[in-house]
């Protein structure tokens, strides 16, 4: 009977383009729905806005996409509930067979009908990725782009990457500084190399001084009497020594002593600073052009107890609060051992470097307490400032654009020349003839009444607001070998294809299978695959939240910049460690490693990591709770507000981005749970009240326990037994206290129940394949730009199954997707 | 007139040049523009705060409204509206201003829509400006427009005339903007032939925007040659303003706000008030969002409210300059609509329904508090109400289903 509906069915589908026939289901189908389901997805009822009532034969996406629902609840077991009258297995298999055979069968004859990539225009990332590579040209010039929208987690999809006339004023602008950067054809610029000692700070300080003085002596009677007290105690001590006053002392013979301005060459000077401020050294010397400067370090550790210290080197517009530095590089000092560190970054025009932190010391002090500190501090031997860098003069990226041509010697053959040199670059693609004749005629109407130079700058504008350079242009039907080798390129560096795989593409090589496995291999190995890990990493999993909500400092005294660093450095690294090394996709759910710095081993109780750079641990699992993704403090951190963490923004986390089975949105007239951290009740006590109301039930009961699953984890990834609360104490001031113990023990409809996390951890073993899949699905979903629909389940599937039969690595299933069909198909 | 003159501009504090002064002379009251400026507060007003517990005109001033009480005649706080649909907590925040529901792309916002309308001879369409965040403001096809922090930046383009050699370069500038524009559609146009369906649909938006671009280019063209307005305030805005400053920032940015009104060098501005992290109040030590998120905990409410209130604080003092602001028989504030809301009604769990939103100056019969039933009726109808006052008579905007009972016009 089924066999002959299935072939029915098989006739039907082929020819429903051609007329709209009955669509009514055979009646056993029919039957399953009314006996199981219609109770609750009807038209008495319809939960979920879902009713089987209004399901028919597979005439569209639409309808494939439902039955696609309806067969996922029915594998998962998640419907019907468990509370409900359920079908038995071989009545069940039965059903699920015949909806499979017919979404087998709809896929087939829509295909084409969806799942295309759509033309996507490069998002704010790949732009900037594009520029650098292309030009050299590191400058910022996308922060005043509008942001670009996310879908489905991840900001490259082309669907829901708008434009607007804002967005191409935008592109004009920043066209234009790139252009203006790279065609500078001016006298290369001065070279700096400045070698400087913490006293050189001091020394300013010293030569501000009479002026400084003379100012406050003149406004002396306007302070406040106590200042003018310290003031006058002040003068007296600087008219007995000028050099009295310093921020930075000598470290000699094991201790402390004043500086000296006549202090020679090669005297230590002790950092003891922990947090920063206005006397944070900065190299004396005024920069004026942006490039690549480098900045070294010498020196080591004293009184650290055989720690080591870290120091922090930061640049940016540093005088400006509103903007946040960015890191240069942090100096691992060892123990009494001086060593030198080199960092290299690109200052943008106006931006400076400036030390600001030593990982161990005190807080700033007063000069007179100075000298009695006893704690660890950094000493500082050297410090080396050089810069701009040029790779050669003119830069590189100026040869590889202009080549040989000298701009202020230009000429129309020249300009022609270039146009034809750069098009094929920006386009990404062999450019016709008739597309650059095209574009050099604009250069002539520019050159009419311009200068030749602006000229073809307002033409090679015009090339980067095409929708050629804009967008990630295709072509119809199959992609051809450019469309491939881009697709390769914006996914594993983010940015264009270089050279060699145009060439290949030109060459038509690049679809055999092992010219492509490769060019893969030898991508992954290039330092710009790095931007693969990190963006895909921290839109897949969120990460890029990670200091978003602040944690509260009453109830979290112990978060710091360093923690919130580590935090992100090891899901990062954790997913760097699993494509390097190509280790099993089961890490994400357990494994006994993860990658740590002393202050992240510390924060999770773990003994023996010492020091301050990051590296592989392996973990004592009958010491330690943690090991896979879900133990990471980052994803605690980012599924918390700052002050409660909540199990339902953590199970829709897990449902989403951990397992990728994403719940229904709430019904917008349903009130969201109130926190309450008065201590009254704990948030296990309110999400049972929550799921008492019918409404909510349904979905919450499959959302829930995954979050309460985690509830021993804060909303810093510590560990906790019971909730931190606050407390007025007897001067009515809040203090931190112990508050309700935490409870773990719920049940999974579709999994079974537990008694704690490391239980929950088992479960999600058991059912590994859904975060296999997942993990292809975001993939491929990050690969291709695109939402994936029922139609790519095909593909998943293999790509899945055939990263199982090999080594279940994680760097397997990126081979896997690159060299399925799914990535080539339009 | 020339006493009359003088008042007005003692009352601003700005002294204008000629240019506007005659044009002002010359206004009769019919011709005096409508403006409109819609405030979002994306991390929600804490309601027991903000909302009277009395509806109708006898309610009693509640802790923020009694900051602004002396204005209790030109404003409606409203209870009670939400967006339908619309869902998600902070996923929200985009939708204030345009209504659309979650599973729908965003289209243009109330502001965008309206400077596109009654911008026609401002020099600006709108300003879209930011004290902390400002994802309010969408175009037709559904793109964000980036907002503008710093108020100097803003001064110098209201105000600050190019010098004749750069303005020369400018028109140069747009002059070849114009050619660029003009050349890559006819470029996208040639791959048309070479792409599918779903491609189409964007190249026909990558048309639009060069073709709205190409307008842009034509204004901006048409406005170099005309003076800019000269007001006798120093641009003192802050270049490195600190962001945490929420309040200093907001006052900025009402201060250009009303600088631009009366300059009629916009007529419609949209801003937000916002900060995820510390905010500069004294007394206030937890970031902002935590504390949105106040768990009922008393100490906590006690700093969000802190925060808030600086916010009212500031409304205040526009209210007071607009209202200082004479315009025709009336003030600039019976000619410039302000909406207030929120799209959060509960900071706490980041609720989306029962929506704070308050409506002040604009010419309505204010004075009292709508408290609707919650989700009766859509806030687009709100919105709708202010078009029509606007003097846009639009069937509909956003998910609107009539115009808003109770906001009526003097």
């Amino acid at each position: 009977m089924i066999c002959r509906m299935v072939i029915f069915a098989g006739l039907f589908l082929s020819a429903f383009s051609l007329n709209g026939q009955s669509s009514s289901l055979p009646k056993e189908m029919t039957a399953f729905l009314n006996d199981y389901c219609i109770k609750c997805h009807g038209p008495k009822k319809s939960k979920g806005d879902f009713r089987v009532d209004k399901l028919g034969m597979i005439k569209n996406v639409v309808q494939a996409e439902e039955w696609q629902l309806v067969l996922d609840n029915l594998h998962l077991g998640e419907m019907p509930p468990e509370d409900e009258k359920r079908p038995g297995i071989k009545e069940l298999n039965k059903h699920t067979e015949w909806i499979e055979a017919e979404l087998r069968k709809a896929r087939k004859v829509l295909k084409g009908h969806t799942g295309e990539v759509v033309l996507r225009r490069l998002n704010r990332q790949e732009y900037a990725y594009t520029i650098q590579d292309i030009f050299g040209v590191y400058k910022d010039v996308t922060s005043s782009f509008p942001e670009d929208a996310k879908e489905d987690g991840f900001s490259n999809n082309g669907a829901s990457l708008m434009l607007s006339s804002a967005q191409i004023t935008e592109y004009m602008k920043a066209a234009d500084k790139i252009l203006k950067e790279v065609m500078n054809t001016g006298h290369k610029p001065n070279f700096h190399n400045v070698t400087y000692t913490l006293n050189d700070k001091n020394k300013d300080d010293w030569k501000r001084q009479p002026q400084h003085r003379e100012h406050k002596r003149k406004e002396l009677d306007k302070l406040p009497p106590k200042e003018q007290q310290d003031f006058l105690a002040d003068e007296e001590r600087y008219n007995k020594d000028l050099y009295w006053n310093y921020v930075y002392p000598v470290w000699e013979n094991g201790r402390l002593r004043a500086p000296k301005p006549d202090d020679k060459p090669g005297t230590d000077y002790a950092y003891y600073k922990k947090g920063f401020g206005w006397q944070d050294p900065s190299p004396p010397v005024h920069v004026s052009h942006a490039g690549w400067y480098r900045f070294t370090i010498t020196g080591y550790a004293a009184r650290s107890e055989g720690k080591d210290i870290r120091v922090k080197a930061v640049f940016g517009h540093l005088h400006n609060n509103a903007t946040i530095p960015k890191l240069a590089g942090y100096a691992y000092f060892k123990p009494d051992k001086p060593q030198t560190f080199t960092f290299d970054f690109y200052l943008q025009n106006g931006e400076f470097l400036r030390v600001v932190e030593a990982s161990e010391g005190s807080n700033w002090r007063r000069t007179e307490d100075i000298l009695k500190y006893e704690g660890p501090m950094a000493i500082i031997q050297s410090m080396k400032f050089e810069g701009p860098f040029y790779d050669s003069w003119p830069s590189k990226a100026y040869k590889n654009i202009f080549g040989d041509v000298d701009l202020n010697k230009l000429s129309n053959s020249t300009a022609k020349q270039i146009i034809t040199n750069i098009a094929p670059k920006l386009f990404r693609r062999k450019v016709e003839d008739s597309v650059i004749e095209k574009y050099y005629s604009l250069y002539l109407e520019f050159a009419k009444k311009e200068k030749l130079q602006d000229a073809l700058q307002a033409t090679l504008k015009a090339m980067m607001v095409s929708p050629r350079f804009l967008y990630h242009y295709e072509g119809k039907g199959n992609i051809d070998d450019y469309a491939l080798a881009s697709r390769l390129s914006y996914f594993l560096w983010r940015s264009t294809p270089d050279e060699e795989l145009i060439d290949l593409a030109a060459k038509g090589k690049l679809k055999s299978k092992s010219v492509l496995k490769a060019q893969v291999d030898r991508m992954l190995k290039d330092k710009k695959s790095e931007r693969f890990v990190n963006d895909f990493t921290s839109q897949w999993l969120q990460t890029y939240k990670i200091g978003e909500m602040i944690p509260d400092k009453k109830l979290y005294p112990e978060y710091d910049p360093f923690l919130e660093e580590a935090m992100k450095e090891e899901t990062h690294g954790y997913i760097n460690e699993m494509l390097r090394s190509n280790l099993p996709i089961d890490d994400l759910i357990d494994s006994n490693w993860s990658i740590m710095n002393e202050r992240l081993a510390k924060h999770y109780g773990i003994e023996g990591v010492n020091g301050l750079h990051f590296r592989k641990v392996t973990l004592d699992r009958s010491k330690t709770v943690r090991g896979g993704l879900l133990t990471h403090a980052a994803i605690h951190n980012i599924t918390a507000n700052g002050t409660t963490t909540s199990p339902v923004i953590r199970g829709v986390w897990m449902l989403e981005h951990f397992l990728g089975t994403p719940s229904p949105p709430p019904p917008p007239d349903v009130p969201a749970i109130e926190p309450d951290i008065r201590g009254a009740t704990t948030i296990k006590e309110q999400l049972a009240k929550h799921r008492e109301i019918e409404t909510c039930k349904e979905c919450h009961k499959k959302i829930d326990p995954f979050g309460v699953a985690m509830e021993n984890f804060d909303a810093i990834g510590a560990w906790r037994v019971n909730y931190k609360a606050l407390k007025p104490d007897k001067n009515n001031r809040m203090r931190l206290s112990s508050g309700k113990p935490v409870e773990v023990a719920d049940s999974i409809p579709s999994m079974g129940s537990f008694g704690g996390f490391e239980q929950f951890r088992s479960l999600l073993k058991q059912n590994r394949k859904l975060i296999y899949h997942n993990v292809a699905h975001k993939m491929a979903t990050f690969a291709l730009g695109r939402s994936l629909n029922f139609s790519d389940r095909e593909y998943l599937e293999q790509i899945v199954m055939a990263t199982a039969k090999k080594d279940k690595g994680f760097k397997t299933m990126l081979y896997e997707l690159v060299l399925n069909q799914i990535f080539v198909k339009p | 007139m020339n006493t009359n003159r003088r008042t007005f501009l003692k009352g601003a504090g700005v002294t204008l040049t000629l240019p506007w002064l005659e044009s002002f002379a010359a206004q009769n009251s019919t011709s005096i523009p409508k403006r409109l400026m819609v405030i979002g507060v994306p991390l929600g007003l804490h309601k027991e705060s903000l909302i009277p517990a009395e509806s109708g005109k006898d309610y009693k001033a509640t802790e923020y409204l009694s900051i602004i009480d002396k204005f209790r005649n030109d404003y409606t706080i409203i209870s009670g509206l939400n967006h339908p649909g619309v869902g998600g907590g902070h996923s929200a925040q985009p939708r204030l201003f345009t209504g659309q529901p979650s599973n729908k792309k965003n289209v243009r916002s109330l502001d965008q829509y309206v400077g596109s309308i009654v911008g026609k001879n401002t020099r600006y369409d709108s300003l879209v400006l930011s004290a902390g965040a400002n994802d309010f403001s969408w175009t037709d096809g559904g793109s964000m427009v980036p907002a503008e922090k710093r108020m100097n930046v803003v001064f110098k383009k209201l105000f600050v005339d190019d010098k004749a050699d750069s303005k020369a370069k400018v028109l140069a500038e747009i002059g070849k903007g114009k050619s660029i524009m003009d050349f890559v559609l006819d470029d996208a146009k040639s791959l048309a032939p070479n792409v599918s369906k779903s491609d189409q649909a964007k190249l026909e938006e990558y048309y639009e925007s060069v073709r709205a671009t190409e307008k842009q280019l034509a204004k901006s063209e048409s406005w170099v040659h005309k003076p800019k307005p000269f007001v006798k305030v120093p641009n003192n805005f802050k270049t490195d303003g600190r962001e945490t400053e929420i309040g200093k920032n907001f006052g900025e940015l009402c201060d250009i706000t009303h600088l631009a009104f009366q300059t009629d060098s916009t007529r419609v501005v949209s801003c937000g008030y916002f900060r995820q992290g510390e905010v500069t109040v004294p007394g206030v030590k937890s970031p902002y969002h935590s504390l949105s998120h106040h768990g009922k905990d008393p100490e906590n409410l006690r700093q969000l409210r802190l925060i808030e209130s600086v916010f009212f604080k500031e409304l205040n003092k526009l209210l007071t300059k607009l209202k200082n602001s004479k315009e025709g028989s009336g003030t600039m504030l019976d000619n410039t609509v302000i909406i207030v809301a929120s799209n959060l009604g509960n900071g706490n769990n980041h609720s989306t329904n029962d929506l704070p939103v308050m409506v002040l100056g604009g010419g309505f019969k204010h004075g009292q508090h709508l408290a609707y039933s919650e989700g009766k009726y859509p806030l687009s109808n709100m919105f709708l109400s202010v078009l029509h006052q606007m003097g846009i008579q639009d069937k509909s905007f956003g998910v609107s289903d009539g115009l808003l009972k109770g906001l009526d016009l003097v």
